[in-house]
């Protein structure tokens, strides 16, 4: 065992230098190529490239040989050989943005031409909600109206799921996503006319199915903040209630007797398809070529959750009757975006869509 | 213009939000209301006014070492009370109630239930619920017995005949009629007004109705021998100056099985014209008993032979070790050609619920399965049952609420046409 452990480092260390040495090469391969450029040698430059660019150059290497190998073929009046050029260095740093300032002029007009954004940025996220029941009517088996007060607690549950950016372009996105949220609301209610006290806490599944506008400030740099609208179809799978009933004057004047019971399942008593408008916002931190983002999401419910579901033990055992509302859910969520990038020379693929959508009208 | 189809489909999901400009309220259709304050609320009678109030009937018991009072109540048409009051200085039991003619709510209750010496008591209330008198109705002229109330009767010229039961020292149970003339106050008519004695030793009045101007047919409970000695339903007439004739008056129907106790429990005037009698026949188990008369009211044979047009008879289970619930039926007769029947019926968790039931005139039953039942864990009871111009039935009942049972609530439900709670 400790001679294979030996033998590993060996190997390593071996592995290491070499890859040591060959960058230094490549280094010095990289320094030749610049001095031919500058000595105005530009013929020779792909042939002295090639090999570390096949096998040896690190991805900054790459990138300052790619942009040489443009610079030269434009120079060398070579225009296809320069684009594919600029396209591979592109594929090194999908983000790699011309610059006036730092790059040859020519060689950022040839830049215009391309872009690196991905077409899909698939990406993940989990978070904590909290879930608000905006009443429609409010119910309940008491008589004395007057007498009864209610009132509704915030609950947190949480959300994880995914989904998938389409860029229309480097601001503009369409996002369709699914999510798996638990969310939970508790509502309770005293009628002071019989004494009784009920407090329920439900727990609803859903699968939230958004499908949004998103617009992103900023395309460059660490930090991405963005801001998107659009609408949800939300699916509520399973819902269980968790009631507790207290009368305060039972079985005697001053005595007070609980009810509780397991969690009861209230499905029937709620509408499967819902849906939603949803806001949100929130930043993107660049890692590598991915990033990771927090999100702050605001759904605001359209369609009441609650259903007659006639005659049921609840009513008997808790007093309980639900309200019709629309439930609202304010969720914050963290996750992470792989851009799938796709260097690629621009074409005009959003505006014929946007005419196929009958969005942009065609110019006659 | 497929453009303007996308935003319109956009918008459209946008403000296609529920409100209650375009949900309908649920609470305007069918709801279920408890009614009563602390303690335990029974329910005893319902009056759906024509602009669609309620009121409500009942007794109430603050605490077990408190006595219990009459309730009544006046609820809206969402069931929301607008007022409720409670009355009675001793133990009382509420039994019936009518709007009357002159815009009062007159009820009968019996007072002192637990004493020796049970009285009725007759009380007039504003549409408001503001006491106006009352009287206290007892038989004979020195107040030796107990007498007990079944229900109250308005005639057509305002005054009131209660009837029910006095425990006298003839019989154990002897039918009773009193009269009461509206005046103000109240005052009780003569001796001749007061009790049948009956050819049975158990002899309960349940109903009167006026019959012509001037004559009254009562119906009861008897168990004087005719084909067998046990109870039947009996009907008898009153003529009018409220003596019976003879005991050759009576008319028995007899039980459809033997060995079974038949009670009558409710009797209502069928808009097309005889009686539905509904009550408990009782052998092993309880079964609701329901019949009716031959369709022509004048044709209710006075006699030992009188039959029933058509009679229903509906397993209810048994009460064997079971729930506190008493057996009962009570029934609702529509213009329209069909009855509801409410009963207390005992379910497989030794409780009672409530039983609602759609017979047509030949007592055939309308609704697939032939009944509705709504209940809880525990003793929920059968109160009243009628019907809104709408087609809607209001049942009035007792619900026993909590996990486990504690309290009893008054409980008045809104259903469908179908007896669903929904629309």
């Amino acid at each position: 065992m400790r001679h294979l452990a030996m033998i590993f480092l060996f190997l390593l260390g071996v592995s290491r230098s070499s890859l040591i040495a060959q960058n230094t090469d490549c280094e010095q391969t990289l320094s030749l190529a610049a001095a031919e450029f500058e000595a105005g040698r530009f013929y020779g430059l792909p042939e002295i490239l090639k090999s570390c660019l096949k096998s040896g150059f690190s991805t900054e290497q790459k990138i300052r040989a790619y942009l040489l190998l443009t610079q030269t073929y434009l120079i060398l009046d070579d225009p296809a050989a320069a684009e594919n050029s600029y396209l591979q260095l592109l594929k090194a740093d999908p983000e790699y943005v011309a610059n006036p300032v730092r790059d040859p002029i020519d060689v950022y007009y040839l830049s215009k031409k391309f872009t690196s954004t991905a077409i899909f940025n698939p990406y993940f996220r989990i978070g904590a909600n909290t879930s608000l029941q905006r009443t429609i009517y409010s119910l309940g088996t008491s008589s004395a109206i007057d007498s009864v007060s209610k009132d509704k607690t915030y609950k947190v549950g949480f959300q994880i799921g995914g989904g998938v950016d389409w860029n229309i372009n480097d601001r503009w996105s369409v996002s369709l996503g699914v999510n798996y949220s638990r969310k939970n609301i508790q509502s309770s209610f005293f009628d002071g006319n019989s004494g009784y006290q009920g407090r329920f806490t439900e727990k609803q599944d859903w699968f939230d199915i958004p499908l949004f506008l998103k617009y992103s400030f900023i395309d460059s740099g660490k930090l991405r903040p963005f801001a998107y609208a659009g609408i949800a179809a939300n699916l509520l799978i399973a819902a269980r209630l968790s009631p507790e009933g207290t009368d305060r004057h039972a079985p005697t004047e001053g005595a007070s007797q609980l009810s509780q019971s397991p969690d009861v399942d209230i499905k029937n008593m709620r509408n499967f398809f819902n849906s939603s408008f949803v806001l949100g916002g929130g930043t993107k931190y660049k890692v590598g070529k991915n990033f990771f983002y927090v999100d702050l999401r605001y759904m605001v419910g359209l369609t009441n959750v609650a259903k007659n579901s006639g005659f049921n033990p609840l009513l008997v055992q808790f007093q309980y009757q639900s309200d019709y509302f629309r439930l609202d859910n304010l969720s914050i969520s963290f996750g992470y975006v792989k851009p799938l990038y796709n260097p690629r020379k621009k074409k005009k693929a959003v505006a014929g869509l946007m005419k196929k959508l009958g969005i942009k009208k065609s110019k006659k | 213009m497929i453009r303007w189809f996308y935003l319109f489909i956009f918008f459209a999901f946008l403000f296609a939000c529920d409100t209650a400009s375009n949900v309908k309220p649920p609470n305007k259709n069918y709801f279920i209301k408890y009614f009563g304050g602390d303690g335990n609320q029974t329910a005893v009678d319902l009056i759906v006014n024509s602009d669609g109030t309620f009121y409500i009937l009942g007794n109430s018991r603050m605490s077990t070492d408190s006595i219990q009072k009459v309730y009544l109540a006046h609820a809206n048409a969402q069931g929301e009370v607008i007022k409720q009051i409670t009355y009675g200085a001793v133990e009382m039991d509420a039994r019936d109630f009518v709007l009357t003619s002159d815009g009062k709510i007159a009820v009968v209750a019996n007072k002192g239930i637990t004493s020796s010496n049970v009285d009725i008591l007759l009380s007039r209330f504003t549409l408001d619920l503001v006491p106006i008198d009352n009287a206290l109705l007892f038989a004979g002229s020195s107040n030796n017995f107990s007498e007990y109330a079944n229900s109250l009767t308005e005639l057509t010229n305002g005054d009131f005949i209660a009837e029910g039961y006095v425990m006298n020292d003839i019989h154990l149970f002897e039918e009773l009629h009193i009269k009461i003339y509206n005046k103000s106050p109240l005052v009780m008519a003569g001796p001749e007004w007061q009790q049948l004695n009956g050819a049975g030793t158990h002899n309960v009045g349940v109903k009167t109705f006026q019959h012509g101007s001037t004559s009254y047919y009562a119906f009861g409970t008897t168990n004087a021998t005719y084909q067998s000695a046990n109870n039947k339903f009996w009907a008898y007439p009153l003529p009018s100056n409220g003596s019976a004739t003879s005991n050759g008056d009576y008319s028995m129907f007899e039980n459809a099985g033997a060995g079974s106790e038949n009670n009558l429990t409710d009797v209502v005037k069928v808009a097309a014209g005889g009686y539905l009698l509904v009550g408990i026949s009782t052998s092993t188990t309880y079964s609701l008993k329901a019949a009716v008369t031959n369709s022509s009211d004048t044709a209710i044979a006075f006699s030992p032979a009188g039959v029933f047009q058509d009679l229903l008879l509906q397993d209810l289970g048994s009460d064997n070790g079971k729930g506190t619930a008493p057996p009962f039926v009570t029934a609702y007769s529509s213009s329209n050609n069909y009855n509801f029947i409410l009963a207390n019926i005992y379910n497989a968790q030794s409780t009672s619920d409530i039983l609602l039931m759609k017979v047509y005139n030949d007592l055939s039953t309308s609704w697939e399965g032939s009944f509705v039942q709504f209940g809880g864990d525990g003793d929920d009871m059968a109160a009243a049952v009628s019907e809104l111009a709408d087609g809607h039935i209001m049942v009035l009942g007792t619900i026993q609420l909590g996990n486990p049972p504690g309290q009893f609530k008054i409980a008045l439900m809104k259903l469908n046409s179908n007896g669903k709670l929904a629309d």
